[in-house]
């Protein structure tokens, strides 16, 4: 299983990397952290002509403040972002969905760039973009341009970034303070990529109604699947068992999975509103942690 | 005198000793195939089959010779007349012999079959060549499960032959039809066991080098058995074993799949001799999953006849294994559903049993041996049997068991299984203390009422292992490992090298029988150094397989010993001018005067004497103090006995399974190091817990392989294995030197047993439940859990009892 | 499906800055190395085959099995996910690196042969140095933080109890101050 032959350049500059592109853009790669992409490259899936090493792209590598919230670079990596304090505050969400990812050796070189780009729905990260409106940041040939997490995934392996685009930067809004959130996963073994998740963010007011929620399915869809009408249900009102069920019917309603040789199409679709209820009683559980 | 555990001065065997072999692992000094350095090696790799079932039209290589780096290009009009395809003999008369291309002339039948061979400088060149590659196929019908294969006008795989069945056999023992009539009631079930296989974390490797000026091919391989795979390299290429050797150096794994012959092993040393240049073969794991031989995939449809007592009165079995392509060598296909079919009635007193087995053919991957073999199957059936007569008489299933063990040693099974020490009773009852049986199930049926689902089940097995050489004729082997060697020699200044006919690959041998040669010589194990693995340095033996090495060597590495302190002993009382009766051997390595330990002398001394002055040893006494053993141990086999006893919980909002507490017994006869056995078990545990729940071979119906790289094919990790408690019964064997016996495949066998019963005790608040096929998904679980919530408590569905 | 139809890529074109060859410079247990290597050579090849520290095993070639970990500026990675020309002007540790020069064993390789955590050594390499970057993160581990941590590694012979006491065994050996073994790479 060794690579075909490619030729490799690894730019300096997001400009030299979109410039690059630009000039091929059907013939070459991009080479973000090689979590994803490298296994199909040594399996010969993917034979690019050309293989864009994104690693000494300086200036794609922070994490910093965007009007409250977060934005970060592309090539910050998964470990990075686990263990950085300012994602725990403003992004809850996503530290609690990053121990999901694969395991150490993978999030030390995974980007949450290659992940957003690569869109493996079942993949933790694209559903914590679109449960959280993220706002993704591409690069092209003709300047930058700003797309809604909601409309980047378009379906298995696929988004809107162009050929000739890079992803740059993710802008993901803070989280009110007191926020709870939870991750609920199903998957073979643990790391594996879920068979069903759920990715939910509450608010709690003192009277115990649900502020602001906000949930999203993956492994279920061809896209992450941002689940409105339980949010629907459960704003402004406080979760009882029989409101937990009616959340669990409205999420296995609202996707469409698969059958693979792992599990049955209907037993995601059942276990999505199992999760969904788990996640979101997990969320407002006075052991959850408010500080991620 | 054989009957006695005949250990000399017990010192080291015993001892929980840390192993030689592994501070080379961890230092990163291990000489696994790909890492010895072979100048100037050439790279191999395959442009194979993309079909389950075609005729090959044409092979188009041209393109193939004008990649950079690529040597040159072998289909099979190059190696006519010059390699034989493989083909396993069985002894059996319904046995249809299905011949092995190394590479495709005309038809392939299974995913992955090698076509053409790519020669180059390096791996990446090899590739690249394959990619330019052109077959053109003309698809044919494939045959995927057992019921297709068997099915009349079914498509058959090997023309010429009458259909799809490798071989098959009917056995009758006792009286089963007096015992069904005598029933009071039946159980009916149909056990099934996925495909998986042994994916050990080395895959295959293969590399070769002829040495022109001693005519020698030299063979490096990735395997747990040199002197079969030099026998086989002798047969199939026409060259004569005295040319040929074969190292197999440190391997890292094997589990049975190694000791089976692939088509590169044949290949890949006669490129090497045809180029009279180095030749490499590394598998990779896309390789591995697709074509290393795959196991376990069988199905058992039995009947038991049982008297309203609990007593299992008599047993009906049909079993099918889906034994893919071709029919490996060298123990056939004949060996995985015989074992299996022989181990159905375990522990239990069980003598009318009649069998049909079949081996057949299907356009999957060859099936063969992989750790447990056959036993893991035949454990599911009984165990299965025995909680299922439990809950219809709403017996306890301990007491079930308890109803049905053999009592009183030496048995003759209803398969001819000799079995000849145990206490199973004890065993048992060890568990349960153990384990805490009682209270759990109190606290199991306190916990049920608040809404959690706990349950314990309980598996029990004897293990056949270390087949002895009547056992190997009954199943129909025509290459046996009836028994083993030992050759031992005192160097002149008094060290001692022990060949062994065994492979230790992890099993800790290097160090194991170091212990034993050691108590027999009253030396220490640094003193004694271990060779195994090499053709070249060790007499024909037959590796370590079936849980064997440590009663065959062991065995013969104790005769030997006893041969050379016998001899020693002479000589040395020679020496000091006394009578041999004496004088005796102390610790050190010392020989005295009995009563008079001052005088002494040495076995370096003796050694020294032995080899350099023959004019100073007594008369009728040969130079040398060197002895070689080839120990049968017994006719039929050596059988150590376990229990696992395990606690689930079951979440029946997702099906998913939490282990709690795991206990296991385990009486294996003498032990030599205890942390070694414990290791093994822990292993079996891991590849057991792959088994039930994880591991899967899965094909479509054109008989593609979904499941070809880690990302589907699911190996246990670091959070699906629990942690074990283990516990030692030691009852020696009578009838080996040494008196051990076999464990090295156990911990595996009663696994899926034990955690299908437990499942089924977990849900039995809610209903009836069958757990009897794995892998036990989560998935499965709940659509359980689901039924019986329909039936609301009342009999199962499908499978159950009839009275 | 899917990810075939995404991934037919083109064939090799023309080179215009893009490379096919560099020559790379990189420190490998405290030693500087220089090599010109194919841009397509993968880390762990790159390791094994041209500078012949073949302690390092390749088990899957595509992410899963661990056995090809090597500690990348002191972190743990893994080199049949990367290339060798990703790694110029780095520093690496390799199993090599981990005993001292005189073969002092370290407190992580010692605990392991004193808990007997490995059989047949071949995913040995790369479970001694992830469990260095494991317990460097993570001094006082519990039971289930150790398999949780040391997931990325897959065994297929020890069926991990005896991996798991020897991790509890090497960081208690650290936590007591011992030493052993070398920091040459780590950063």
């Amino acid at each position: 299983m060794k690579p075909a032959r490619f030729q490799y350049v690894d730019p300096h500059s997001v400009d030299e990397a979109v410039e690059f592109l630009a000039a091929r853009p059907d013939e070459a790669k991009v080479l973000a952290g090689g979590q994803s992409l490298m296994p199909v490259i040594n399996m010969r899936l993917a034979r690019p002509g050309y293989l864009v090493d994104l690693s000494r792209v300086d200036d794609l590598d922070y994490i910093g403040d965007h009007n409250g919230g977060v934005r970060i670079g592309a090539m910050t990596t998964q470990r990075r972002l686990l263990d950085s304090p300012d994602i725990a505050a403003r992004c809850p969400l996503m530290t609690s969905a990053l121990p999901w990812i694969g395991h150490t050796a993978i999030r030390q070189r995974g980007t949450l760039g290659g992940s957003l780009v690569h869109h493996d729905p079942s993949a933790e990260l694209p559903a914590v973009a679109v449960a959280l409106d993220a706002e993704i940041v591409l690069r092209g040939p003709n300047g930058k341009r700003t797309v809604p997490a909601s409309e980047f995934f378009v379906t298995f392996f696929t988004t809107t970034a162009e050929p000739d685009e890079l992803l740059v930067e993710v802008r993901i809004p803070a989280a009110p303070s007191g926020t709870r959130v939870a991750t609920a996963e199903l998957a073979r073994r643990k790391g594996d990529f879920a068979l069903t998740g759920i990715v939910a963010s509450v608010g709690l007011g003192s009277d115990g109604a649900i502020t602001s929620p906000r949930m999203c399915a993956f492994g279920v869809d061809e896209v992450p699947r941002r689940l409105e009408a339980c949010e629907g249900l459960i704003d402004g009102q406080r979760l009882s068992d029989e409101l937990l069920g009616e959340v669990a019917q409205a999420a296995t309603g609202a996707v469409e999975p698969e059958s693979d040789m792992h599990a049955s199409a209907d037993y995601r679709r059942r276990m999505t509103g199992v999760l969904a209820r788990r996640a979101l009683t997990e969320a407002v559980s006075p052991d959850t942690n408010t500080e991620g | 005198m054989p009957g006695q555990a005949d250990l000399h001065d017990r010192n080291w065997v015993g001892a929980r000793v840390r192993h030689v072999e592994d501070p080379r692992y961890l230092t990163g000094r291990g000489h696994y195939t790909d890492d010895i350095p072979i100048p100037g090696a050439l790279h191999v790799a395959f442009a194979r089959s993309t079909h389950a079932h075609a005729n090959i039209v044409s092979v188009d290589v041209e393109g193939v010779m004008k990649v950079p780096g690529v040597v040159a290009v072998f289909t099979a009009e190059d190696l006519v007349g010059e390699v034989d395809p493989i083909a396993a003999d069985c002894s059996y008369s319904t046995y249809q012999q299905t011949p092995q291309e190394v590479l495709l002339s005309k038809k392939s039948r299974f995913v992955g079959e090698p076509i053409v061979a790519v020669v180059a400088e390096d791996r990446y060149a090899a590739e690249d060549g394959a990619d330019e590659v052109r077959i053109e196929y003309e698809p044919l019908p494939a045959v995927t499960t057992v019921d297709q294969a068997m099915e009349e006008g079914a498509t058959v795989v090997h023309e010429g032959a009458p259909d799809n069945v490798h071989v098959w056999f009917h056995r009758v023992s006792g009286d089963p039809d007096a015992a069904f009539a005598e029933a009071d009631f039946t159980i009916d079930l149909e056990l099934s066991t996925q495909r998986y296989a042994a994916v050990c974390m080395e895959a295959r490797a293969v590399a070769a080098t002829y040495d022109e000026f001693r005519d020698e091919l030299m063979i490096y391989n990735s395997n747990q058995t040199p002197h079969l795979f030099r026998t086989a390299t002798s047969r199939f290429l026409g060259i004569p074993e005295h040319h040929i050797r074969v190292i197999a150096p440190d391997v890292g794994g094997g589990f049975g799949q190694k000791t089976l012959l692939h088509p590169e092993d044949i290949l890949i040393p006669y490129l090497a001799r045809r180029l009279r240049t180095p030749i490499k073969w590394i598998s990779d794991r896309r390789e591995d999953l697709q074509t290393s031989m795959h196991a376990r995939e069988q199905i058992h449809r039995v009947s038991a006849a049982v008297r309203n007592d609990g007593r299992v009165l008599g047993i009906r079995a049909r079993i099918l294994a889906d034994n893919g392509a071709y029919s490996c060598w060298p123990v056939s296909a004949a060996l995985d559903c015989g074992q299996a079919a022989d181990n159905v009635t375990g522990p239990y007193d069980i003598r009318n049993y009649e069998r049909h087995v079949y081996a057949v053919v299907t356009n999957k991957t060859p099936m063969g041996p992989y750790r447990g073999v056959g036993r893991p199957h035949g454990c599911l059936t009984a165990e299965r049997i025995m909680d299922e007569v439990a809950r219809t008489l709403d017996m306890d299933p301990a007491e079930v068991r308890r109803k049905n063990f053999i009592r009183e040693f030496p048995y003759i099974t209803a398969s001819e299984f000799h079995l000849e020490s145990g206490d199973y009773f004890a065993t048992l009852q060890l568990g349960l203390d153990k384990f805490g049986y009682e209270e759990k199930r109190k606290e199991h049926a306190e916990l049920a009422k608040q809404g959690i689902y706990r349950g314990v089940g309980m598996a029990f097995n004897v293990e056949q292992s270390a087949h002895g050489k009547s056992e190997w004729e009954r199943k129909g082997v025509v290459v046996a490992a009836g028994y083993d060697t030992a050759e031992m020699r005192v160097e002149p200044d008094g060290k001692v090298r022990l060949a062994v006919g065994l492979h230790s690959h992890g099993q800790g041998q290097e160090t194991t029988m170091a212990q034993i040669a050691a108590d027999q010589l009253g030396l220490q194990v640094e003193d004694i150094r271990v060779v195994y693995g090499d053709t070249g340095q060790v007499p024909y033996g037959f590796g370590s397989y079936s849980s064997r090495a440590t009663v065959y060597c062991g065995g013969a590495t104790i005769l030997a010993a006893r041969d050379i302190r016998e001899k020693a002993t002479k000589i040395a009382a020679h020496l000091m001018e006394a009578n041999p009766d004496d004088v005796e051997m102390k610790r050190g390595g010392k020989f005295a005067v009995k009563g008079n330990p001052a005088q002494s002398i040495s076995l370096e001394e003796v050694a020294k004497i032995a080899n350099h002055r023959a004019a100073k040893l007594p008369d009728g006494i040969e130079p040398g103090l060197d002895s070689l053993h080839k120990y049968c141990a017994n006719e039929w086999g050596s059988f150590a006995n376990a229990v696992h006893i395990v606690e689930v919980e079951v979440d029946i909002e997702t099906g998913e399974l939490k282990i709690g507490k795991y206990v296991i017994v385990e009486d294996c006869g003498t032990v030599v190091n205890p942390l070694g056995v414990e290791a093994q078990i822990h292993g079996g545990i891991g590849q057991g817990i792959g088994g039930a729940f994880l591991e899967e071979m899965a094909y479509d119906d054109a008989g593609q392989l979904l499941s070809g790289t880690f990302m589907d094919y699911l190996l246990p990790g670091f959070t699906d294995v629990p942690d074990v408690d283990i516990y030692h019964l030691e009852t020696p064997s009578p009838i080996n030197v040494g008196g051990f016996k076999g464990m090295g495949e156990g911990g595996c066998i009663n696994v899926m047993p034990a955690i299908a019963n437990a499942v089924i005790d977990a849900l039995k608040p809610i209903g009836e439940v069958q757990i009897n096929t794995s892998p036990i998904t989560a998935e499965r679980v709940l659509a359980q859990v689901r039924e019986a919530r329909r039936h609301n408590g009342g009999g199962g569905h499908g499978n159950g009892s009839t009275r | 499906m899917a990810t075939r139809e995404r991934f037919r890529g083109g064939g090799p074109h023309e080179a215009s800055e893009a490379d096919t060859r560099r020559t790379i410079r990189v420190t490998v247990n405290g030693e500087d190395y220089e090599r010109e290597v194919d841009v397509r050579r993968t880390l762990g090849d790159f390791i094994r085959e041209d500078l012949r520290l073949t302690g390092l095993h390749y088990g899957c070639e595509h992410g899963v099995c661990g056995a090809c970990t090597v500690l990348l500026d002191g972190n743990a990675v893994r080199s049949c996910l990367m290339l060798a020309v990703q790694v110029h002007g780095r520093n690496l540790k390799t199993i090599e690196g981990v005993a001292s020069p005189d073969g002092e064993l370290s407190p992580i390789q010692q605990a392991f042969w004193d808990n007997h955590g490995l059989q047949c050594g071949f995913c040995t390499p790369g479970m001694v140095l992830a469990t260095e970057d494991f317990l460097r993160n993570n001094p006082n581990p519990t039971r289930d933080e150790v398999r949780e941590g040391m997931s990325g590694n897959i065994c297929r012979c020890t069926g991990y109890q005896l991996i798991v006491d020897s991790i509890l065994d090497a960081a208690e050996a650290l936590r007591d101050g011992q030493t052993g073994g070398t920091d040459a790479g780590a950063s």
